[in-house]
């Protein structure tokens, strides 16, 4: 199953095993070094490492897009943009966040470094297929950008029939492009189940998997069931558009609800691909920074494939209003509501996990705790969402901006930024400056709850959302909301600036900055080659979030003060941190 | 039959949130909105209070002991089907307040809804149209029978609390009933192009009598409505603008010279314009009246995006808008 991995050495190369992955590594070519040795990796952290530059690219374009749009609408009528292109920013700033950024951000990204790794594998089980995947979701964003390029997109990133249809826009390259990464999507799906199956430990049982692992393995279920369907409606699209087939359009004898419902029958699952390895990521930081087992381990866990199915049958909440009966609109709220119920558990178990903990607040808690806070207020609103009355009046106006934003910044987001910021160490080898951490994270959340929280007062009192003008009496509350997000760019700027920093002149991370008991901190900081040292191929004796049964060599490392790891006034007094590079 | 009365709808004082209550079923969707507004303002407080208050009191000092939780199973299965009351509770409020705002009232008034890209036409029973503007008598069901002539639009009016898409190839309905004199807006939101946030109406919700008047009456004109009096080109134009800004061209077409959806009217009379079919034409008279009626005949070039709805208005104001045309220079 690891042919590639196994026989890699075998080759003329010989990496050397001990070295660290940043330095070395195997690949179709053997032999191949530098950039040729970064593109032909077969490296599950290389080809993370890739996924993250791309993502992160991503972000930037779709951030630009977003303060754009917000900009313009600081004022009613034009401001900086007439209506055409107001219509194409926000229809790019959707496509580019969901499918070029959120959608890989943490499964293909985070948990293509970090997933094998916490289960003590060398690799995922088909690195070649890992980097095939990369590639198709290159490709796939080669043709969103040839649609960009060439003047973009205004259908809105739903692409709705039959506007979808007969819009004049460069519709066909942008859906393929979204069809193509869906591909990319399902394999990386079938690579992480496959690996999850194969590929633990000795010793790591289902019950000592990590619960990102497992939030990690919710979400491959659902890329490779829901995404096959997204890849038929858009094809079907494509073939009305190009060959004039009736599937959509009413005018040639189509149904355009139908599409609705093909649509959202991905795209529904597809929030949850979205939201729950950021829940995976909150359970790590949280089992890490409180210093203590998780409470209702199972239940987070169940609630990550609990989210999985429940996922998949509530997709007619998006289509209260759409003309579907009132039975069916009946049938799809009850169902929706039922998504509280494991959202709740999380929620829950991760704040009584608080309760008697050792809290240590170091930036990537700060996040988590960001994440719990801003995820209760977007899945609270969600309520209001599901209730068919209130529906009625909020569907489709800025409330329902608001809330997908709690969701998916306050919650996706929030947990990626918090990884990011938790496993940079591991993937560079670099600390970076927790006061400017500490900084960007005050801007990012005071600006996301200025721009958004100002966006439900509007959406209740009634203001359609992907509206380039408005009446006076919105206008307000439309500049509040476009400060807010200056204040949100510019938190994440900081942000930038700290990791470009930190790569530049960071000071080296000793093996376990945080004092995780996690499987993924038990190996050299950044880690090597096949991820264990040869010979020290773990065997578990206890689970991830054991605090009590760690050992203190396995927990305290490369800093003086254990009860404080990573401060910087401890590492600067005496702590040596190549030491951590010994064990 | 406590419980029955709990969830019957009271009137909510009105502090911000939602716009003015100005119709039947809107005061139980308020109090929907208000007793789940409150609801999650209380958990939001417990689970983010508990969570600080945690995080203080459990901050890492010295000497602190890394324990096992003790087994909350019972906890567990507490928080785990507790909720499940709460949501049926929710269902049933949310469908109650739904249904009922499905349902027209006895003999309701029907009204013809056209959604166009970007405007709103309303036909009445005596037949009578209008684009932009929709006259509600209070106190009346009315039930809009929806179509769309091209893309998916939605009809939304805040202060009723309605909303339903206007969906190409498919009729769809609804029903309110006002109890309040006022004015208010439809809006699209479905998103449909272009001037997607201009397609607009208003709405003036009148006392019964005023209604039944204004259906006799007719949509007033400024001038020149009388179809056997003579009318000066002067008074002409003005009729032209009013017929201009009522049948929504003003959406599409700019009279500043900015760039619109369809080309600016400014100095458009006589101008020289190239058309998509590589053709060109001098724009008169005919050319005018032909636009009107069959909008895809003669397309200048470079607007192909938007696609100009037909008209069918009479001579008299084809006429009027040609006069008023001529002005805009």
């Amino acid at each position: 199953m690891t042919a590639a991995a196994t026989h890699a050495p075998a080759h003329d190369d010989h990496p050397d095993p001990t070295e660290s992955y940043l330095k070395v590594t195997h690949s179709v070519i053997p032999g191949a070094k530098g950039l040729l040795g970064w593109l032909t990796t077969l490296d599950h952290k290389r080809i993370g490492v890739m996924y993250l530059i791309s993502v992160l690219t991503a972000f930037l374009i779709g951030g630009v897009f977003a303060l754009l749009v917000r900009l313009e609408l600081m004022s009613p009528g034009k401001t900086i943009m007439d209506a055409d292109t107001y219509n194409h920013m926000f229809t790019l700033h959707g496509v580019v966040m969901v499918f070029l950024f959120i959608i890989p951000s943490i499964p293909a990204a985070m948990g293509n470094i970090i997933l094998p790794i916490q289960l003590g594998a060398k690799d995922v089980a088909f690195p070649r297929l890992n980097l095939m995947s990369f590639y198709i979701y290159a490709f796939g964003a080669c043709f969103a950008l040839y649609s960009m390029i060439n003047g973009g997109v205004d259908t809105g990133w739903t692409f709705y029939t039959p506007y979808s249809t007969r819009s004049n826009s460069f519709v066909i390259p942008m859906i393929l492009g979204a069809f193509i990464m869906g591909f990319s999507s399902i394999l990386t799906g079938v690579n992480f189940i496959a690996t999850i199956h194969k590929m633990r430990a000795p010793g790591l049982t289902w019950g000592r998997l990590s619960l990102f692992s497992w939030a990690l393995y919710a979400t491959s279920v659902m890329q490779v069931l829901a995404t096959p369907v997204l890849a038929i409606t858009l094809l079907l699209l494509t073939m009305e558009r190009a060959f004039g087939m009736g599937i959509f359009d009413p005018k040639l004898g189509g149904d355009p609800v139908l599409f609705q419902h093909f649509f959202w029958f991905y795209s529904h699952p597809a929030v949850y691909i979205m939201i729950v390895p950021g829940m995976g990521v909150v359970s790590e930081l949280i089992g890490t920074f409180a210093r203590r087992q998780l409470v209702g381990y199972w239940f987070i866990a169940m609630s990550s494939i609990g989210l999985a199915l429940v996922g998949f049958l509530v997709w007619g909440h998006h289509l209260f209003v759409s003309g579907m009966s009132e039975y069916a609109a009946a049938i799809f709220s009850a169902l929706t509501f039922l998504v509280a119920i494991p959202s709740g558990v999380k929620i829950f178990n991760w704040v009584a996990t608080l309760h008697k903990a050792s809290i240590s607040l170091q930036t990537p808690m700060l996040w988590a705790l960001a994440f719990i806070f801003e995820f209760t207020i977007g899945g609270l609103t969600g309520l209001f969402l599901g209730m068919l009355a209130t529906d009625v009046h909020l569907h489709d106006t800025y409330f329902v901006v608001a809330h997908f934003h709690y969701v998916m910044v306050g919650g996706t987001v929030m947990g990626f930024v918090g990884g990011l910021h938790y496993w940079w160490p591991k993937i560079t080898g670099k600390m970076y400056s927790e006061k400017m951490g500490v900084v960007g994270f005050i801007l990012v959340t005071f600006g996301f709850n200025l721009t958004f929280m100002t966006q439900f007062v509007l959406g209740s009192r009634g203001m359609p959302r992907r509206y380039y003008d408005y009446l006076p009496q919105f206008q307000e509350l439309h500049q509040i909301s476009t400060i807010g997000s200056w204040i949100l760019g510019f938190g994440f700027l900081v942000l930038g600036v700290m990791f470009v920093r930190s790569l530049l002149g960071g000071k080296p991370s000793p093996r376990n900055p945080w004092g995780s008991a996690a499987l993924e901190w038990m190996t050299p900081t950044p880690p090597p080659i096949f991820n264990f040292l040869p010979g020290k191929e773990p065997v578990l004796t206890r689970g991830q979030y054991d605090y009590h049964l760690a050992t203190d060599d396995e927990l305290y490392d490369g800093y003086d003060d254990p009860m404080f790891p990573g401060r910087e006034h401890d590492t600067r007094n005496k702590a040596k941190p190549s030491e951590g590079k010994a064990h | 039959m406590m419980l029955g009365s709990f969830f019957d709808p009271s009137p909510m004082k009105w502090d911000g949130q939602m716009p003015e209550s100005m119709a039947v079923g809107a005061d139980h969707v308020d109090w929907v909105y208000y007793a789940i507004y409150y609801f999650s303002l209380f958990f939001q407080v417990v689970i983010t209070g508990l969570m600080f208050y945690f995080v203080w009191k459990y901050k890492r000092r010295k000497g602190d002991k890394l324990e096992t939780p003790p087994d909350l199973t019972r906890i567990e299965i507490l928080w785990t089907v507790l909720p499940l009351f709460f949501i049926v509770i929710l269902f049933h409020v949310g469908f109650k307040g739904y249904v009922k705002n499905a349902i027209a009232g006895d003999n309701p008034l029907e009204i013809r809804v056209r959604g166009k890209q970007w405007l709103w036409e309303f036909e009445y029973p005596n037949g009578m149209k209008e684009i932009g503007k929709l006259m509600i008598p209070v106190g009346r069901p009315v039930k809009m029978v929806m179509s769309s002539d091209d893309v998916i639009h939605s009809f939304f009016i805040p202060e009723f609390r309605v909303k339903k898409d206007v969906v190409p190839g498919m009729y769809s309905n609804v029903v309110f009933e006002a109890n309040k004199v006022g004015s208010a807006h439809v809006f699209c939101t479905e998103y449909c192009g272009t001037s997607h946030s201009g397609m607009l109406a208003d709405v003036k919700v009148v006392p019964v009598q005023e209604f039944d008047d204004y259906m006799k009456a007719g949509p007033s004109n400024p001038n020149c409505p009388d179809p056997n009096a003579a009318c000066p080109a002067d008074m002409k134009a003005k009729w032209g603008e009013a017929l201009f800004v009522q049948n929504a061209c003003v959406t599409c077409h700019s009279r500043d010279g900015s760039a619109s959806p369809g080309p600016t009217f400014k100095g458009v009379w006589g101008r020289h314009e190239a058309l998509q079919s590589g053709e060109a034409i001098d724009v008169d008279e005919n050319y005018v009246k032909e636009s009107i009626r069959k909008p895809q005949a003669k397309i200048v070039k470079g607007f192909t995006n938007a696609v100009m709805p037909a008209f069918t208005i009479s001579d008299r104001q084809i006429d009027a808008i040609t006069e008023y045309l001529k002005t805009i220079k």
